[in-house]
């Protein structure tokens, strides 16, 4: 059954850093400058295959303006993973994610949500090094990488590695069938595999 | 026999002439076949505990004589064997019989434990054998001899047929009485089981001398070697009673307050304690003579060396049988999880106190209104407290308490209601507080805690499902008393719905966020009519840039809520300008100044707008819009114009405050990102633009900005109607049915009853012998609160009649709460076994810790503990001396039963020197049939005068001796 492996992930993340085009390349192959911005919510979802199996990705993707900051948290209900996205063209979207982090850690009922720091933009001129942004990944103990959503690159891989890690992690079977799992070791190997690509 | 050939040289079939004994063996055949039971292997572990096994039972239906016989395979599911070599060389049940600690280690005295572990397993130490038993045991028992020898000749029969490893019983006689017969077969030998028992024996027989004289008549051939006898007396202690009286909160406290000791409680909760009167814990004490040989102690009617203080071994074993009225009021409670009756059905229509749709008129054309066109009649807070408390004001509502009764309970729950008479108020609840254990409840002692333990109480102790409707309803009537009045409802946490708080408390706080917008909004208009402004006028700020900074600050508010972060002081009431009407392009519904930015292309500050909120919403309503995000998709339309709403309004808002704004002022505010720093080559300086998206032709943002008139918040359409809000909570409430309200409170409940139990721990200080579990059954909760789903509800029948407010369609899906309930009762259990525990003379005085320790070995061992072994290992080992000391007098009074285990067999090592062993495990392969010790067995349970044996010989089928 599609409904049973169904995957919800949160893209969050300042203002225009880049969510909805990530999730668009990753869903329709496309990007467009100058596509409409965020209003509150959006959603898409996609299905994919890991080993053989089919998961339904549900991709929240939620507006990064301040305004509609106090509607996210709301959202963060059952969802297994975030993607917190930042542009490399700006330290302050970076420095932001802190709070987004803080966030995340007050407002989702699932205390092992996986999470994945994305550094977008790669195609341009870079003012974020990629050392600072595995430092903070690993702070987070959360995995990296760093992508270019306008010339669709890693983007595919940045929803493949969390969905791998959410679907190993037996997090997933504990949400779906309410299986115990030790939350200390998960930590731990998310530390370990904080970095790739 | 049945197949023939004939002349002809076919086979002929013919079962025509087959007798009921061979249609049986035929079946027996069959079915032991398909059970394997000549495997010899995977038989588990060489020691093997009867105590705490597992059991896999299979069952069979065979009919014979026209009569069903049922036909049982118990199979002990062990850790996979790791001594298998020897298995091969005898079969495992002659090791069975041979082992002390299989037949030993389970004492007969603990009734409940039969249930588990069958009386075969435990009287002769079995991993594996097949009962057979007429279906209907209870009153087709098998009573004469002839149909024995029917059973039992077929099942020697087809046991050697099938190479059978596993001895096969006959449960006969009445199956009380526990009488089986045997067989086990195996390649040569023969084992035949028996049981015998007597009221009154020959005295001679109730001691060891005797009945080992009785064993070795028995032997099929003379053996040489001594027999081995192993030899438990159990005595039975005095039952340690505990009374801990019935308390009821808001009923029954107990008058002497002889429960001191044992339940002490710091903090009030609206639950019952107290144990059943039938509570006790029974102690027997075992000592055990592992393996000696028979003629090492003299036991004869004359004179016994069995006596407590000579013995190697020994157990104090505890069954605990306590009923607590916690426990029992949670299990009440968790009947009504599949209720379905209505409120209505226990305290009629109308209920509530509300207004029907007929004679308001639609509620709902009322509501939704321009803020401030629509005006709430607000009732005097005061009148309506003398209405809630005055019998007159308000019907009783019928249900089996009585006001005095009921009234308290109310006043508990909402102390505001009678700030007079309330006793208990609530503390500050903070927003931020985040149970470590993540457990999806309110904070403790909130009024979803009061609700959930109160309804809890009042359905076990005050009238059932009518009480429990009685005071739900009496409770939905106060709040919606409250809602009329303006008044918030206390006891919860502030701010918006958290949806890491259970629904009830997310729908409290919602109602909560409605009172307060109207009495904000109800404040502003009060305040405004004492300035002598007219109704909906709102309050201009001066479009003076010379004027001071301080001006700036000089807001109104009076329409509107704040958000939060905003709300320096949302009670500051605007002083009411003289000069509002000099400027024709009047700017409205400033907030403040935006970074004092200006204007571009002009020299008017940048005005923050006062903007509405965003709709908060409760769990239950988030699910509602996802799914129709779900199901609509993102692009469509509907979704648009729902995300849209927020930005329309604010794009208006915006255009009041600042009336010679532009679009990219607007960006610059609302979305700074999109406003873009980049260097003009033309001017050789940084400008700013819109980033691409904004610039796009047609994007969303650009059509809202053309299309916003210039509206201030306080004129707009409500995004968020407080009002309908409101009423869709309070008819929400009023409307679940028994299991609903169950659904809703179940966690809380649960909560507070192990917080309660954690209390009770910390005031006798023994909270850290508990928290290990205290911890795992919070964890659990954890996820239980988590786990609940909303699921939508299929629409009910009754809900065609009227049409409500919002019709609303989620319900929870509870996971089984049961594990839980078990758990906090084992936990209850093992509070009042301790406490009996530290009853027993001379314990009390003794350390806690090693008390702990010693507590926690009971616990751990399914309640005994050694008594006699430890003493040498442990430093100084106090708790087993003291222990031990309880046995020194003369026993002979609790003396309860003797066991007589008496063998002769391979395997056993009772004064065989390691020399000896090691000479003997060499010989044994080449061991032939003549040095194969077979197994003999007999077990005597001497309970006074009465006598039973079990006795199991084997003989060999080969050399008849």
């Amino acid at each position: 059954m599609l409904s049973d492996k169904a995957i919800k992930l949160l893209v969050i993340g300042e203002s225009g850093v880049g969510k909805s085009s990530l999730i668009r390349r990753f869903v329709e192959n496309k990007f467009d400058e100058s596509h409409d911005v965020t209003i509150g919510m959006d959603f898409k979802s996609k299905v994919m295959n890991i080993d053989g199996v089919d998961y339904k990705l549900a991709l929240w993707d939620t507006a990064g303006a301040e305004r509609f900051r106090s509607l996210t948290p709301s959202f963060y209900r059952k969802a297994l993973g975030a993607i917190l996205v930042y542009d490399i063209k700006s330290r302050e979207s970076l420095v932001k994610l802190e709070s987004w982090f803080d966030e995340l850690e007050n407002y989702s009922d699932n205390p092992n949500i996986a999470t994945i720091v994305v550094g977008n933009k790669i195609d341009e001129e870079r003012v974020v090094s990629r050392e600072e942004g595995l430092k903070f990944a690993r702070k987070h103990r959360s995995l990296f990488l760093e992508t270019s959503a306008k010339h669709d690159k890693f983007v595919a891989d940045v929803f493949r590695d969390i969905v791998e890690k959410i679907v190993s992690s037996g997090n997933f079977e504990q949400f779906n069938n309410g299986d115990r799992i030790d939350v200390r070791t998960e930590d731990e190997e998310a530390a370990a595999s904080s970095c790739r690509c | 026999m049945a197949e023939e050939i004939d002349d002809n040289g076919f086979y002929r079939e013919d079962f025509s002439a087959e007798s009921d004994w061979e249609v049986f063996n035929a079946q027996l055949g069959d079915l032991f076949q398909r059970w394997e039971l000549s495997n010899e292997n995977d038989w588990g572990d060489a020691s093997f505990n009867v105590n705490n096994t597992k059991w896999q039972i299979d069952e069979e239906q065979l009919e014979v004589l026209g009569k069903p016989m049922t036909v049982k395979y118990y199979k002990a599911l062990l850790e996979p064997g790791t001594c298998s070599k020897s298995a091969n060389v005898t079969p495992q049940f002659h090791q069975d019989l041979m082992c002390v600690k299989s037949t030993l280690d389970q004492p007969t005295f603990l009734d409940e434990k039969a249930n588990d572990v069958h009386y075969l397993a435990r009287m002769y130490g079995l991993r594996r054998f097949v009962v057979m038993h007429p279906s209907q045991l209870q009153n087709h028992y098998l009573t004469n001899t002839s149909k024995f020898s029917f059973f039992l000749s077929s099942i020697s029969v087809v046991a050697a047929e099938v190479c059978s490893a596993v001895p096969i019983f006959l449960h006969i006689h009445d199956p009380k009485w526990n009488f089986f017969l045997g067989i086990g077969m195996s390649s040569y030998m023969r084992t035949n089981f028996h049981s015998v028992a007597l009221e009154q024996a020959p005295a001679e027989y109730l001691y060891l001398s005797g009945l080992v004289k009785m064993f070795k008549e028995k032997l099929p051939r003379n053996h040489d070697k001594p027999a081995v006898v192993s030899v438990r007396i159990t005595y039975a202690m005095d039952t340690v009673k505990l009374r801990v009286p019935m308390y009821v909160p808001f009923g029954m406290t107990p008058v002497v307050d002889e429960e001191r000791s044992v339940i002490e409680v710091s903090q009030f909760t609206a639950l019952p304690h107290g144990y059943f009167p039938g509570s006790n814990t029974t102690m027997f004490a075992t000592f055990t003579w592992p393996e000696l040989m028979d003629n090492m102690f003299i036991d004869s009617p004359l004179q016994t060396q069995f006596i407590p203080s000579k013995a190697p071994c020994g157990k104090l074993y505890q069954t605990v049988h306590a009923n607590s009225y916690l426990t029992a009021c949670l299990k009440d409670y968790y009947n009504l999880i599949t209720a379905k009756n209505t409120l209505e059905s226990y305290v009629g229509r109308n209920f509530s106190g509300a207004t029907t749709m007929a004679e308001e008129g639609n509620p709902l054309d009322q509501l939704g209104g321009k803020i401030g066109s629509h005006r709430p009649q607000t009732k005097q807070y005061a009148d309506n407290t003398q209405q809630a408390t005055s019998s007159g004001g308000q019907s009783k509502l019928p249900g089996p308490m009585k006001e005095y009764e009921l009234n308290p309970m109310l006043y508990y729950l909402l102390p505001n209601i009678k700030p007079d008479l309330a006793l208990f108020l609530y503390e500050m609840l903070s927003k931020d507080k985040i149970d470590p254990h993540r457990i999806k409840s309110a904070e403790s002692d909130s009024l979803v805690y009061r609700l959930s333990c109160l309804l809890a109480t009042v359905h076990a102790h005050f009238g059932g499902k009518s009480g429990f409707a009685q005071l739900y309803a009496a409770f939905t009537r106060e709040l919606r008393q409250l809602w009329e009045s303006c008044t918030p409802i206390p006891g919860v946490a502030p701010g918006l719905p958290d949806t890491r708080t259970c629904l009830l408390h997310q729908k409290l706080q919602m109602l909560n966020v409605c009172i307060e917008k109207r009495l904000q909004r109800e404040k502003g208009i009060a305040a405004k009519t004492e300035g002598g402004m007219a109704m909906h006028t709102v309050e201009l700020v001066t479009d003076d840039d010379d004027d001071d900074d301080d001006e700036d600050d000089d807001t109104n508010e009076e329409f509107y809520d704040l958000t939060e972060e905003d709300s320096d002081d949302p009670t500051e009431v605007a002083k009411p300008k003289e000069d509002n009407s000099k400027n024709p392009l009047k700017a409205e519904g400033r907030l403040r100044r935006f970074k004092n930015l200006k204007l571009i292309g002009s020299d008017e500050y940048l005005y923050v707008p006062v903007t509405q909120d965003l709709a908060p919403k409760t769990e239950d309503q988030l699910q509602d819009a996802s799914d129709v995000m779900l199901k609509m998709g993102s692009d469509s339309e509907f979704i648009t114009d729902l995300m849209c709403s927020t930005v329309v309004s604010d794009a208006e808002a915006f255009k009041a405050a600042n009336p010679k704004a532009g679009f990219e002022d607007f960006i610059r505010w609302f979305s700074p990102n999109d406003w873009e720093e980049y260097w003009n080559e033309e001017t050789q300086e940084t400008g700013h633009k819109l980033s691409a998206r904004m610039q796009a032709a047609g994007n969303t943002w650009q059509k809202v900005w053309e299309q916003a008139k210039p509206v201030p918040a306080a004129r707009q359409k409500r995004l968020f109607d407080d009002t309908l809000e409101g009423y869709k909570i309070l008819n929400y409430l009023e409307s679940r049915n028994l299991g609903e309200i169950f659904g809703l409170t179940i966690v809380p409940l649960l909560h507070s009853s192990i917080l309660k139990l954690k209390d009770i721990f910390a005031n006798t200080q023994v909270l850290e012998l508990f928290t290990e579990t205290l911890d795992e059954i919070l964890a659990d909760l954890s996820r239980f609160s988590r786990d609940i789903e909303l699921v939508e509800a299929l629409p009910s029948p009754s809900s065609s009649e009227a049409p409500k407010i919002n019709e609303n369609k989620y319900t929870l899906q509870l996971p089984n709460p049961q594990p839980l309930l078990k758990k906090i009762e084992q936990l209850e259990r093992d509070y009042y076994h301790y406490k009996c525990f530290e009853c027993l003379p001379g314990v009390n005085g003794l350390p806690k810790a090693k008390l702990h320790s010693k507590f926690c070995e009971i616990l751990k061992n399914n309640g005994h503990c050694n008594i006699v072994n430890a003493a040498e290992d442990h430093d100084g080992g106090v708790v087993e001396q003291v222990l031990q000391s309880l046995f020194i007098g003369d026993m002979r009074e609790k003396l309860m039963s003797k066991d007589y285990v008496i063998r002769l067999g391979e395997g056993l090592v009772a004064d065989e020197s390691p020399k000896d062993v090691e000479a003997k495990d060499q010989q044994q392969p080449q061991a032939g049939f003549s040095n194969y010790l077979m197994p003999q067995f007999l077990r005597a349970i001497v309970t006074g005068e009465k006598l039973r044996l079990c006795g199991a010989f084997t003989e060999n089928t080969t050399f008849l001796d």
